[in-house]
């Protein structure tokens, strides 16, 4: 018989189950496998059409600084390309040749930790170095910042290659945060990628999914330092490596779980979750740890959440010792699906690959952890370091850098000048320069205290807001100009709900008084920046003499004015608290619904909240239209919805959209943002058939969810009645 | 009963919502997203369909897709897709359009679909006004078929021949345009503006790639290769027109406007043997046209000026997003037996609406200096003087239009005597290729005096001589013609006043009538986007509902602020992942 492509057609067409097969043909097809490879090196990053290519065509780009002739010599010149706003930005010009009086040449390389985020230009770990190098002696070194935030494993080996060129002494490698986005879960995987993933789900479980990623990932690590060897080798350069260390204490990350497998498991593991946190609520740290160690017992104990709040407990009862290895497996496995929110770090089993790979070479390995644990004198490494997850304090810098200054100094001296103990000696208040910087001091701890609302979320109380708070009181003890910046945030945030940030004056007042590049997105996208926030700065204005209330009722008006609107407002839509427009992969942080990718809101935990303005002068008409999706229709669980805490409705839900309208009375409301809690039921039990589905769908090419949904949100219309 | 048209996946997604017999609202997806042509899942516009009906997902009665994926997939299969665009075969998913209706967008309810070609004949048909109609549809490809010949009757229509995939007059059309250094669905505009600076000098070569007869139109394979990804020609069409092609962004030269001038005339005499055809087998006096090919108002004046059929009704938005329309049309007729309407569409004013009220409290909340005019008639005369002072105004008014054209609600206005102003339009405001013609808005009552057109002609659809005493460098295009938007009082009040108060200043009933953005982004959609363009580009006066501002009112930071605005506002969502898609020349076929 003739097989035609007509057949093939109506084949595809019959049925969706039809694809899943071809999917597999095809992937045999394509003889693909699973292993990594790096990707080509960018070329982003070739010469520009206007480099004179007669003298300098030996040359290669350095990230963004491209070849040229300046003044008689080769130059790399900072030109602007796509991503420039990520690379270091102080220095324009580097010349190939080192001035005469220098005595060593480094270059510093690596990601947004090294780069000094959020303190850069005016300091940052090379400025750091630099300066700690210079001060014991008359000698100069000149240290070359070519960091940049979020650089990728590739563009950090071609960055180093390039480097090569400035004949440096000594390069320095600060990364392995961001090496976890090739070896992740992603939902938008190859056909080969989704055929191996789809018979881990089906035959194994999703959360296994986690034990692929940490051999995908130690593959990747090996491939990475192979190149970066092989592109040192038959140098005289020499390198060390800092690997980075993460914020145990002073962080936190909710991630929900994938479906566990087991029928009942992922309902249980999500009950557990609720009474710990409850436990944790009322400072019943023994019982929450008993409920934690339960959830590790279900999820096979490397879920983030479960081993934070097992970490966190045996934090609050003093025992850090046992407290570090849950810790430690909260970054291990952070990153394992590209669905959540990527909290960069860089897990244990990776650093121990880099120290085992690196023992039979050069490469002098530099641990931070231990140097910042042996300085701290406690593993647990917390907000003295850190500004968040990964990210330094200045203090931060001093101490990473004053533990790689001595391997620089006994390098270029030949032996051993300084004994490696006495790193401390390099660690001085001075280095950190305070006189002259109090602003910009000022406006780093203002961003900082935004940048750590958007993926800061906490299990239990309203850890992230003290945090945020902190660093607002700290901008304002360090310089009292920056309440004149708050203002203005406020009522950049007041106009158009956010939208109009940039083209606002106050925008552009805030805009001016930037540090960096880098703060305009952080100041415009505010990537969760909620009433809360905005409260919590009126504050602080409040506190310092400043009108914060009567900025707090603007930026309250615009939301209040809606509910008078014919049709009212849809509360679910991100509009109503600030518009998304973030471009990186945040909008599919779970926790977040940014509508960009969806139509209607997804609930990934057992509780979700919306903001509802009010002023209390009227009562509130709430339409909500929603449905059940993965938790039990049985008339025996209700959906409940209540507003500060309060119970106001039970919901009957089933798996269709319904409609529901209901009165809020003008008395259970506060003058302010509310919050409206929809509480779902739980999870159903039969996993193992959805487990079935899923596998099915993503070898077929399908988006899947491998995080169960409570329920989803299609609308709440709230309109004053 | 409310239906829901979705127009999806491969260019300019669309919505549109005919709820108890009425056309309530249209939009597409772009003017949301920002981002131009935006060929995504149209989230964002479903979601204002139920906003502007004041309704909600449960309410939906029927989605209507404008297109049959399976058909789709068999010729994709047999045709040899240009593969290599897409490592993984996504477009073999031939169930993803229902699946994401239902898994993103959240409908539940019944959803039908319908072939291409049916969606486009009924985007005009049904919104003609006629009782009966010869229908010609022409575009790339919808499934099989690239031009179909049908009649409408009542609410009925037969789409009784066609011509068949890889024989399309579209992607010839594309196939050029990107010869010329265009981008395919995007550039074929600007072919067309280019024609007239040209002769029919490679007509005859031309002339070889295509055979026309009786309604059946035969592409030479020699000279076309769709599945390519970089460009849609071969070697030996090269060869015959005998000059290389163009690089994109690279100096036009005479043969370039000579072979754009050489496409338009062989597009315009096989529409016309195509008419020929159908008037042979329809017995109708009335032509509805749709498809992408309808877009080519050149075009359509010779078919008009043949007085082949009395009356001609095109689909002011005739390319895919006006499907969205005709399939919400088709389930009407399927779910109720009757079309929605026998009324002419008269107004294409079917998107959002910002009230002034909202306006200002937007400039308060900015800090930026505004006028306001509580009485529109103030507003008027200062704008009708600010125009005649050889201002450039941005005019933001009214609800959105749909389809491609500005028709006075998000429109860019100027004077069209000025005979330095087409050149400043193009280079300081629209930033594009200098040759590119604007067209003039006119007061229906005076054109007769000024353009050889006898009818009203609202939505831009065709093209005319200027005949008028006037003097009208900014209108007029090389070869003396223009496109012309006829105003009626009755359709856009604002709008004609305007006209009118700029007439009685000086003698001229007609205004330059450009959309609303700069190059490379969809029209303004909303005030935030009309006062981002407005720093972005070299506008004089911005007209937000009856507020005011001047550009000396703007700081320099606000419009270094709007162009970074600019940049980051739509910006591709690959951005910052790591995977980029390689989008071939014509990917979405």
């Amino acid at each position: 018989m003739e097989l035609t492509v007509d057949d093939l057609a109506s084949f595809i067409k019959e049925d969706e189950s039809n694809l899943r097969l071809l999917r597999k043909f095809q992937m045999i097809c394509s003889g693909e496998r699973s292993s990594i490879k790096l990707n080509k090196s960018s070329d982003i990053y070739k010469k520009s059409n206007d480099s004179n290519t007669n003298d300098i065509s030996n040359y290669e780009p350095i990230g963004i600084w491209q070849p040229q002739k300046k003044n008689g010599n080769i130059a790399f010149i900072r030109k602007e390309s796509k991503d420039w706003m990520f690379w270091e930005t102080s220095r324009k010009i580097i010349y190939k040749e080192k001035d005469k009086n220098v005595t060593a040449r480094i270059c510093m390389i690596g990601e947004s930790v090294a780069a000094g985020m959020f303190f850069t230009p005016f300091f940052t770990p090379s400025i750091a170095l630099e300066k700690m190098l210079s001060e014991s002696n008359d000698e100069k070194y000149d240290v070359v910042d070519l960091t940049k935030n979020s650089i990728s494993a590739d563009d950090l080996i071609s960055t180093v290659r390039a480097s090569l060129q400035l004949e440096p002494e000594i390069i320095i490698i600060f990364a392995g945060n961001n090496w976890f986005s090739e070896a992740y879960f992603r939902n938008d995987s190859s056909i080969s990628q989704r055929q191996i993933y789809s018979h881990i789900i089906e035959n194994e479980t999703p959360v296994n999914v986690t034990n692929k990623f940490e051999k995908l990932f130690k593959q990747k690590a090996k491939e990475i330092l192979a190149e970066l060897q092989k592109n040192i080798d038959n140098t005289n350069v020499k390198v060390i490596f800092a690997l980075p260390a993460s914020n145990y204490s002073g962080w936190d990350h909710k991630t929900p779980i994938p479906w566990l497998g087991e029928d009942g498991e992922t309902s249980r593991w999500y009950r557990l979750y609720s009474e710990s946190c409850q436990h944790m609520t009322d400072k019943n740290f023994e019982s929450a740890l008993e409920k934690g160690k339960e959830m590790l017992g279900i999820d096979g104990g490397k879920q983030p959440s479960s081993n934070r709040i097992v970490a966190i407990s045996f934090m609050m009862l003093g025992m850090f010792e046992e407290a570090h290895k849950y810790c430690t497996k909260v970054i291990d496995y952070n990153n394992c699906f590209n669905l959540g929110t990527s909290l960069p770090g860089m897990p244990s089993f990776i650093k121990d690959i880099v120290r085992k790979e690196c023992n039979n070479t050069n490469i002098d390995v530099v641990d931070l952890e231990k140097i910042f644990s042996s300085h701290l004198k406690n593993k647990i490494l917390d907000n003295k370091i850190f500004i968040d997850y990964c990210h330094l304090t200045p203090e931060g810098f001093n101490l990473a850098m004053s533990s790689i200054a001595p391997k620089i100094k006994n390098h270029l001296s030949g032996g051993v000048a300084i004994e490696p103990k006495d790193w401390r000696s390099f660690l001085k208040e001075s280095t950190i320069p305070k006189e002259g910087n109090e602003f910009k001091f000022a406006v780093s701890f203002f961003y900082i205290g935004i940048y750590t609302i958007h993926m800061n979320h906490c299990h239990y109380g309203d850890y992230n807001i003290n945090t945020a708070k902190k660093f607002f009181r700290d901008a304002v003890s360090s310089s009292d100009d920056i309440l004149n910046l708050m203002e203005d945030y406020i009522k950049a945030r007041s106009c158009n709900f956010g939208n109009g940030f940039l083209l606002c004056k106050a925008g552009q007042r805030i805009i001016k008084k930037s540090n960096s590049p880098l703060d305009v997105p952080v100041a415009r996208f505010g990537y969760g920046v909620d009433p809360e926030v905005i409260r919590t700065i009126c504050e602080i204005l409040d506190e310092n003499g400043k009108k914060g209330e009567l900025l707090f009722d603007e930026y309250l008006c615009q939301y209040v004015r809606l509910l008078d609107k014919k049709d009212g407002v849809d509360i679910s839509e991100p509009q109503y608290i600030d518009q998304i427009t973030s471009v990186i992969r945040l909008r599919l942080d779970s926790e977040i619904n940014t509508r960009r990718h969806l139509s209607y809101f997804k609930a990934k935990w057992p509780k979700s909240s919306f903001y509802l303005a009010s002023t209390c002068k009227s009562n509130i008409e709430i339409t909500i239209t929603c449905r059940l999706r993965d938790a039990v229709t049985n008339k025996a669980q209700n959906t409940t919805i209540l507003v500060n805490d309060k119970l106001i409705q039970e919901l009957t839900l089933s798996s269709k959209w319904k409609k529901i309208k209901f009165e809020l009375p003008k008395e259970s409301l506060i003058y302010g943002f509310n919050l409206f809690t929809v509480q779902w039921p739980n999870l159903q039990d039969n996993e193992a058939s959805k487990l079935k589905e899923i596998s099915r769908a993503f070898s077929t090419d399908k988006d899947i969810d491998l995080f169960p949904t409570f329920g989803e949100v299609f609308s709440i219309i709230a309109k004053n009645i | 009963m409310n239906i829901i048209g979705i127009s999806s996946y491969f260019h300019d997604s669309s919505c549109a919502l005919i709820q108890d017999s009425e056309l309530v609202t249209a939009i597409s997806e772009e003017r949301f997203s920002r981002r131009k042509n935006d060929a995504r899942l149209p989230i964002r516009s479903f979601r204002e369909c139920l906003k502007a009906g004041h309704i909600d997902i449960t309410d939906v009665d029927c989605v209507a897709y404008y297109e049959n994926p399976y058909k789709k997939l068999e010729r994709q299969l047999k045709s040899g897709f240009n593969t290599c665009s897409d490592f993984d075969l996504t477009w073999i998913d031939c169930h993803k359009p229902f699946r994401e209706f239902s898994e993103i967008l959240g409908y539940e309810g019944k959803i039908l679909h319908y072939d291409h070609h049916l969606s486009h004949a009924a985007g005009s048909f049904y919104f003609s006004g006629f009782k009966d109609a010869a229908i010609l549809t022409s575009d790339g490809v919808g499934e099989w078929e690239t031009t179909t010949y049908g009649s409408g009757d009542l609410s009925s229509i037969d789409l009784f021949n066609s011509v068949k995939y890889p024989n399309s007059l579209g992607l010839l059309y594309s196939a050029i345009t990107n010869y010329l250094g265009f981008k395919v669905l995007n550039g074929e505009y600007k072919v067309m503006g280019l024609a007239p600076y040209g002769s029919s000098y490679y007509l005859g070569k031309l002339e070889k790639t295509l055979t026309v007869n009786k309604g059946k139109l035969e592409l030479d394979k020699k000279y076309f290769d769709f599945t390519q990804i970089s460009r849609m020609y071969t070697d030996d069409l090269i060869s015959l027109i005998g000059f290389p092609p163009r690089l994109p962004e690279s100096e036009i030269l005479e043969c370039h406007m000579n072979l754009a001038k050489s496409l338009q005339v062989l597009l315009e005499k096989t529409l016309i043997e195509q008419m020929n055809y159908l008037k042979e087998k329809v017995n109708s006096n009335n032509l509805c046209m749709s498809g992408g090919v309808a877009l080519n108002c050149v075009a359509n004046s010779k078919i008009k000026n043949t007085k082949l059929f009395k009356n001609l009704f095109i689909a002011p938005a005739s390319g895919d997003a006006g499907s969205a329309l005709g399939a919400a049309a088709l389930a009407h007729v399927d779910l109720t037996g009757e079309r929605h309407s026998h009324d002419r569409l008269k107004s294409v004013s079917l998107g959002p609406l910002y009230g002034t009220l909202d306006i200002i409290d937007l400039l308060k909340s900015m800090e930026c200096d505004y006028k306001h005019y509580p009485e529109t008639d103030q507003l008027l005369e200062s704008v009708a003087s600010y125009i005649a002072d050889g201002k450039v105004i941005g005019w933001f008014q009214g609800r959105m239009e749909f389809g491609p054209r500005a028709l006075g609600n998000r429109s860019i206005l100027a004077d069209p005597r000025n005979p330095t102003m087409r050149d400043r339009l193009n280079a300081l405001i629209k930033k594009r290729e200098a040759f590119r013609p604007f067209a003039p808005a006119i007061l229906n009552d005076h054109k007769e005096n000024h353009l050889n057109l006898e009818h009203p002609s609202p939505f831009m659809l065709e093209t005319c001589q200027v005949i008028s005493n006037i003097d009208l460098p900014a209108i007029t295009h090389v070869d003396g013609s223009c496109r012309p938007q006829t105003v009626e009082k009755s359709e856009n009040k604002i709008f004609y006043q305007l006209i009118k108060k700029f007439y009685e200043k000086t003698g001229c009933p007609i205004l330059v009538n450009t959309s609303f953005n700069v190059r490379g982004e969809p029209i303004v959609c909303t005030p935030l986007d009309a006062l981002r363009c407005f720093g972005n580009s070299g506008i004089d006066i911005l007209v937000l509902e009856n507020c005011l501002i001047d550009r000396s009112m703007l700081s320099e930071d606000f419009k270094k602020m709007s162009e970074i605005e600019m940049d980051s506002v739509g910006m591709s969502q690959e951005a910052f992942s790591s995977t980029t898609k390689n989008d071939g020349v014509y990917s979405f076929i």
